[in-house]
């Protein structure tokens, strides 16, 4: 170990290991102010397009919330067309049959339900028919027509 | 000529006609200690001329911030450590895509570097060191090399006394046990 501590001490002593190239330190502060004065000028081109570079972006942003909204309202519209569009599709359809129907076609449909109508009194006639000739015996029967009322 | 103090440069430097000037004669005076302190932690000279650039560029884009509460020379050695640190980290994600490390790299750049006249046991005495972690390399380069007390490194490294103390001890323990193996 004391041998080990020997050649670090030893080594500290000796000359530096590292060298440079002749008069590099020469240059040094003018190979800095060079890069110094090229990272200026790639700075002042942004710092020239800075105002254009804000104002597209601010463009972008805009457009981009504009867009958002739009869409969100479109969707919320289409959904509503879409409704409005069924529901219209079906009172054109019924205006559709309303219009294609002549008078006389109406006159037979109402003409048709009367018949039908007649059709339901004839059945429902007997059952009346029927009542009368009730009342007519009670009536041969002495029964009064108090009686046939409460009845 | 007696050399121009630091108060004397950054009083020059506020000032917009003499800043260039203030900045000319920062680089003159603190180069040399820049350039030391950043080339024992990459070892080859192409990187630290690399690295020691970036420290000026980011010395005169920053020196307005400078608040005086250490010496300038203490806030420069910062940024030139964390410069070089960073320089070593950009390699080490680049070094990732060829699966070799940091260190193989470093030592390939000092076994093949022009710049470098170094002894066998020069050459050995920096293969050892590269097998501390950074930190541990950079504490015993400043304190074997440099002999700088150890007050002054703490402001640098932003650690304590004792850490660097303990460090310091360690990182000589394994060099030892590195050269008595090899």
């Amino acid at each position: 170990m004391k041998n080990e501590e020997n050649i670090l001490e030893s080594l500290k002593n000796q000359a530096n290991p590292f060298d440079i190239p002749e008069k590099y330190f020469d240059d040094l502060e003018a190979r800095v102010q060079y890069k110094i004065s090229e990272q200026s000028k790639n700075i002042s081109v942004f710092q020239k397009a800075k105002p254009y570079l804000m104002l597209a972006a601010g463009f972008a942003l805009i457009f981009t919330i504009w867009k958002t909204i739009t869409f969100a309202y479109l969707d919320n519209n289409i959904s509503q067309n879409i409704e409005n569009e069924q529901v219209k599709n079906t009172i054109d359809i019924e205006n559709y049959e309303l219009e294609s129907i002549t008078e006389n076609e109406i006159i037979d449909i109402i003409s048709q339900e009367e018949m039908e109508e007649t059709e339901i009194n004839e059945e429902v006639l007997p059952e009346i028919a029927d009542k009368e000739a009730i009342i007519d015996y009670l009536l041969e029967e002495n029964i009064s027509e108090l009686d046939i009322i409460e009845y | 000529m007696s050399e121009i103090s630091d108060i004397e440069i950054l009083e020059m430097f506020k000032q917009a006609s003499k800043k260039e000037f203030a900045f000319g004669e920062l680089v003159k005076k603190f180069q040399k200690p820049i350039y030391w302190h950043v080339r024992k932690i990459v070892l080859s000279h192409d990187d630290a001329d690399d690295v020691v650039q970036n420290v000026f560029v980011k010395i005169w884009k920053s020196l307005a911030d400078f608040r005086g509460d250490s010496k300038l020379l203490t806030w420069i050695l910062k940024i030139a450590t964390n410069e070089s640190l960073s320089f070593l980290k950009a390699k080490k994600r680049k070094l990732m895509i060829s699966f070799s490390t940091v260190e193989e790299y470093l030592k390939n750049n000092l076994e093949s570097d022009a710049y470098f006249s170094g002894d066998e046991m020069q050459l050995k005495l920096q293969k050892a060191l590269l097998t501390l972690p950074e930190k541990q390399r950079i504490v015993f380069n400043m304190k074997y090399f440099d002999e700088m007390k150890y007050e002054e490194m703490s402001e640098i490294l932003e650690t304590s006394v004792g850490a660097l103390k303990a460090s310091f001890h360690l990182a000589t323990k394994k060099i030892e046990e590195f050269l008595k193996r090899n």
